[in-house]
């Protein structure tokens, strides 16, 4: 009997339940009821505007498609920047907008450029910190295809040694020295043979006397130590210089140890007979100035003595500034 | 005499089967000085040698080792044993060793062979140093049976080099006359051993080869004197003078080698050079003996044959070496000048700046072996100065600039190129350079920041750095790979590739296993150059991050290793902080992390800076007497006033006091005195800038100073004054304590200034 029973128990758990229309399905056993009744529904301060004020907001259209989203947001950045100098949207700022250099409008890039002049007189030392980024996209620029772009590199360039000369000229002194003289249409680099014969087509005097004057500004601050530089900033080159003097102390500046490379894994060239004695001045360290001016002598002097000459003989604009470096030159070099 | 030790007799008795552990404990128990006693000579040691000497003759070789340990402790560690007995053992050591010296092969092929020649001769040495310099037991004891033991060594020595030369050399050395009848049969052994088997000997056997067959030289002296005093009694004769033709006849064979070589290199390019070579020291009569070394034979048509060139010339630099680096019982002339220009001229063999005959340009192959020994040929000019540089130090004070020039022409050069140097050279050359480099760390601790020539320093470094990377031996497979897989495209070839892959697998995915690591010795010679490199110039930058980064690198992978860092290593992180170069910041911080654990007294100090202690008192010390006594009047004054100042401190005054006194105990009177104004008002000003609001009160304190004797009453009304200002400000309840401060500010004004006024007198 009892075994009856069981057997019973049995065969109706595996009983299968007819699924008939138009009623619901059985539920499960074992189903958690998951309904729940509330009377009232609060919801915390619904603001779809989260913060007018925020501005990581706008980071992303700095990417935008439109010239004037782009420019406007550039601007409104500028204006805020007083604010935010010391918080940590400057970074995301910075990554986001230094692209910018390459954009196509020139616009952009102008505003561009005064937002980088708002920070640099506000805080130099935030751009310290982003000149590796800055000097990539600089570099990007003076390769640029489109002719304005390239132009206008080196107004970047100019402005970035304004506030951070010596970062510049310590890290990218060789890779800095290339762009320019590409972009004058001097170039080493590729043997880009038909780029500057554009160039030199489409030589307009006032490009040529801005880049003249980038290269004087690196040649400046990258050959000569604060003594020689100049008068006209005589207090901050005694700054400068007690800095050199205290090795021990903590540095005023960001990253001080960053040429060591100590956690950068560093490609090996794979041929370097290849790319010959380029590859090997750019693998150089240019920390120290005797560095930077052997090298600048070995490279780049001779050229830029024999196109000075010539822009000189043309007069103009450009002869002006053409005569100015040669006059640097000749004071650092000989 | 409480005498709690074992009888020698049962030692003795047990020795005979003693094995094992029974065998050490009964040699352990033997040194024990209580058998240093004459009263047991007779009895009981005479039992003991007996015993030992049973087991020295006895057939069983286990017997026979057991005896030579047993006597060598006995002799060693018992001098009343080794003085009775001690030529009885020698002897009996020495017969086994003859006889089984005659049978050697047989015995050598047994298993145990070779360890019972090495006890043997080993136990016998020792006996032999022992009983040496000691007059009576050398001369009864030693010298008669050297005449028997000396043969049998030599006959040894010619199939045993490694054990027997070390002992030969000590006879010779020491024993020279005794030596004499036997020197022209070790000759033949000699230069059997050097012509036939010696670049089959290790590196120490080939040593003692070229030293023993140096120190025949110390014999002839009195022969040639004896032969020459008749006829030439008037030429001074020096004691060097076998010597020194030794000498000169091994140096005079580098020369028509170095004309060999003339046939590879166009020397005409050269005419210093070839000065140079003309003037290098020639034997005029040549000798038989000095010519035992058998010609070469070179063949240009078989260019490996061409290696004997570096072989021979490596040979006779060791013999040389032996001449001039063997310590000596009289004085020897050593011909530096001509060994520095033979030096010059092995490292000016080099194709860097000479062109190679045009004739032999076309074979790759022999090209391929003379760029091979050309180095090696270059190399024993420098193992030469090493050893020069090491042995006379500063006597070549003046040759050292020359040395560098002539390093640089052994750093390797890509062809075409401007002093670009050719990496995979330096790599196949790196136990070549860890001798530059030990040559160099011994010059530039002589030379030092004169040296003007940085050029091959800046080098060096460079070679330095990439020798102390790991080498990875397959970075030349994966570029060989490439470029075939590129080349074979897609042909049928899938199958046979796979099989190779298979194999190859380790290769791509652990190509870390597959590379040298540097020794611990080599970092060491690294360090050392690097660390003189920045204590004496100012590097260009990219060798200076390289070195720092290599030392940071480095330094954390060996802490990770050995769990602390080398010593060397922090020795040149010292010299990198220290010496910042052109950096603007010094690596001090990650110095700092690196040597977290240990205790470095330099960085220490780079981190808490501390002013000498004894410093300020010396800065104002009185000069004159006279100027002392006014000083005086000024110091007592002065001491009022700062004591006037105390109410101000808010520390307890009487634990204020008591420092005073101590201070006053440990100072001596004189210097106390006005640095102790100096110290005091610099409190004063403290306090006042920290507590007193009012810019009045500072200005009455700072007149306090300048003030007179007679105004000291108005400074402590403007101080007490300045003290009720002060409980204003503060919230504390001092005004109960006011008048008690006030009592007590007054009654040690006083009492101070008569004390020490009492204690200047006394001084």
């Amino acid at each position: 009997m009892t075994k009856s029973r069981k057997q019973k128990q049995k065969k109706k758990d595996f009983l299968r339940k007819k699924l008939k229309v138009g009623k619901p399905k059985e539920k499960a056993s074992n189903a958690t009821d998951t309904s729940f009744v509330s009377k009232t529904i609060s919801i915390r301060n619904q603001h779809l505007d989260q913060d007018p004020h925020d501005l990581t907001k706008r980071l992303t259209l700095l990417k935008h498609h439109n010239i004037n989203v782009r420019k406007e947001t550039l601007i409104k950045f500028q204006k805020s920047i007083p604010s935010i100098i010391n918080s940590r949207l400057m970074t995301p700022l910075l990554t986001q907008s230094i692209p910018l250099i390459c954009d196509e409008s020139q616009q952009v890039r102008q505003g561009l450029i005064d937002l980088i002049d708002e920070i640099g007189s506000r805080d130099a030392e935030i751009l310290k910190l982003h000149c590796n980024i800055f000097v990539l996209y600089i570099n990007m620029a003076m390769t640029h295809i489109v002719t304005q772009i390239q132009a206008d590199s080196t107004k970047f360039l100019s402005h970035l040694l304004k506030f951070c000369s010596d970062e510049v000229v310590r890290k990218s002194w060789v890779k800095l020295l290339n762009g320019v003289y590409g972009v004058l249409g001097w170039g080493q680099v590729g043997k880009n043979e038909s780029a500057s014969v554009v160039q030199t087509k489409k030589r307009n005097a006032k490009y040529v006397s801005i880049h003249l004057s980038a290269l004087y500004t690196l040649v400046e601050y990258g050959c000569q130590d604060e003594s020689a530089r100049g008068d006209n900033d005589a207090a901050q080159s005694l700054e400068h210089t007690s800095e050199l003097r205290n090795p021990y102390l903590i540095p005023e500046y960001p990253q001080p140890f960053e040429h060591l490379k100590l956690f950068t894994r560093e490609l090996k060239v794979k041929d370097a007979a290849a790319n010959g004695a380029n590859a090997a001045l750019l693998s150089l360290a240019t920390q120290d100035i005797d560095t930077r001016r052997a090298a600048f002598s070995e490279q780049f002097l001779p050229i830029v003595r024999k196109q000075i000459e010539i822009i000189i003989k043309e007069g103009g604009e450009c002869g002006k500034s053409a005569n100015n470096l040669k006059k640097l030159l000749a004071k650092v070099f000989d | 005499m409480s005498e709690e030790f074992i009888a020698a007799s049962t030692l003795a008795k047990s020795l005979e089967f003693a094995q094992g552990n029974d065998f050490h404990a009964i040699l352990t128990t033997l040194r024990s000085p209580a058998y240093i006693n004459e009263q047991l000579l007779k009895s009981e040691l005479g039992f003991l040698v007996t015993k030992i000497l049973k087991l020295l003759r006895s057939s069983n070789d286990f017997d026979l080792w057991k005896g030579c340990h047993t006597s060598v402790v006995v002799c060693a560690y018992n001098p009343l044993i080794l003085s009775a007995h001690g030529g009885q053992l020698l002897a009996a050591i020495y017969s086994k060793l003859e006889q089984k010296t005659s049978f050697y092969s047989s015995v050598i092929s047994s298993s145990h062979g070779k360890e019972l020649f090495n006890t043997l001769v080993s136990s016998m040495a020792i006996i032999i140093d022992l009983t040496k310099n000691k007059p009576t037991l050398s001369r009864e004891a030693l010298v008669p049976k050297l005449k028997a033991i000396i043969p049998t060594l030599i006959t040894l020595s010619q199939y045993e080099p490694k054990l027997v030369l070390p002992v030969l050399q000590k006879i010779l050395k020491r024993n020279n006359t005794t030596f004499k009848p036997f020197i022209n049969k070790f000759r033949t052994v000699l230069t059997n051993l050097i012509i036939s088997d010696y670049a089959s000997l290790d590196s120490k056997t080939q040593k003692s080869v070229c030293e023993n067959f140096a120190y025949l030289h110390l014999l002839k002296i009195q022969v040639s004197n004896t032969n020459d005093d008749e006829t030439q009694a008037h030429h001074k004769v020096y004691p060097d003078a076998n010597w020194r033709t030794g000498l000169l006849s091994i140096l005079s064979q580098f020369k028509p080698i170095i004309q060999l070589c003339e046939e590879i290199l166009d020397f005409e390019q050269d005419n210093e050079l070839q000065k140079l070579i003309a003037a290098l020291p020639v034997n005029a009569e040549s000798h038989n003996e000095t010519e035992f070394l058998p010609r070469m034979k070179l063949d240009f048509n078989a260019p490996l044959s061409l290696w004997e060139i570096p072989q021979r010339l490596s040979l006779l630099v060791d013999m040389l070496v032996a001449f001039i680096s063997l310590p000596t019982p009289f004085p020897i002339r050593v011909p530096l000048g001509g060994i520095n220009s033979l030096c010059e001229v092995l490292l000016g063999v080099s194709n860097k700046y000479l062109p190679l005959k045009k004739e032999l340009r076309r074979d790759n192959e022999l090209n391929g072996v003379i760029n091979n020994i050309l180095p090696q040929i270059q190399f024993q000019g420098i193992k030469l100065w090493e050893i020069i540089v090491s042995k006379y130090g500063k006597c070549g004070l003046s040759l050292f600039e020359g040395i560098l020039s002539s390093i640089e022409l052994f750093i390797p050069l890509k062809k075409k190129s401007n002093n670009e140097i050719d990496f995979n050279v330096v790599g196949s050359l790196k136990s070549e350079f860890f001798a530059v480099f030990r040559l160099i760390n011994m010059i530039m601790s002589h030379l030092g920041h004169q040296l003007s020539t940085v050029s091959v320093i800046s080098q060096l470094i460079d070679v330095a750095l990439f020798l102390s990377r790991d080498k990875t031996l397959i970075d030349s497979l994966f570029k060989n790979r490439k470029s075939n897989t590129k080349q074979q495209g897609k042909t049928k070839q899938s199958k046979k590739t796979k099989n190779n892959e298979g194999a190859f697998s380790d290769i791509y995915t652990h190509p870390e296993l597959f590379v040298f690591k540097n020794s611990m010795s080599w970092f060491n010679e690294i360090n050392e150059f690097l660390i003189t490199a920045l204590n004496n110039w100012i590097l260009p930058s990219t060798p200076h991050i390289q070195i720092l980064k290599y030392s940071i690198t480095q330094s954390l992978r060996l802490k990770e290793k050995f769990g602390y860092i080398p010593e060397t290593f922090v020795d040149l992180l010292r010299c990198e902080v220290l010496h910042p170069g052109n950096e603007r910041v010094s690596i001090l911080p990650i110095a700092i992390s690196l040597l977290k654990g240990s205790n470095d007294d330099m960085f220490e100090l780079l981190c808490h800076p501390k002013v000498p202690v004894g410093m300020v008192y010396q800065l104002h010390k009185p000069l004159d007497s006279g100027e002392e006594e006014e000083e005086r009047g000024s110091t007592s004054e002065s001491e009022t006033i700062t004591n006037g100042s105390y109410p101000h401190a808010s520390t307890d005054l009487k634990t204020f006091r008591a420092l005073e006194n101590l201070e006053n105990v440990s100072i001596p009177g004189p210097e106390r005195a006005v640095p102790k104004l100096d110290d005091e008002t610099a409190v004063f000003k403290k306090r006042t800038v920290e507590e007193i609001t009012g810019k009045e009160s500072g200005s009455v304190n700072k007149k306090v100073k300048v003030m007179e004797e007679t105004i000291v009453e108005g400074a402590k009304e403007s101080t007490t004054e300045v003290i009720v200002t002060q409980t204003e400000t503060e919230a504390r309840s001092i005004e109960d304590s006011e008048d008690e401060e006030d009592d007590e500010f007054e009654i040690p004004a006083i009492e101070l200034s008569d004390e020490e006024g009492g204690d200047e007198k006394e001084e």
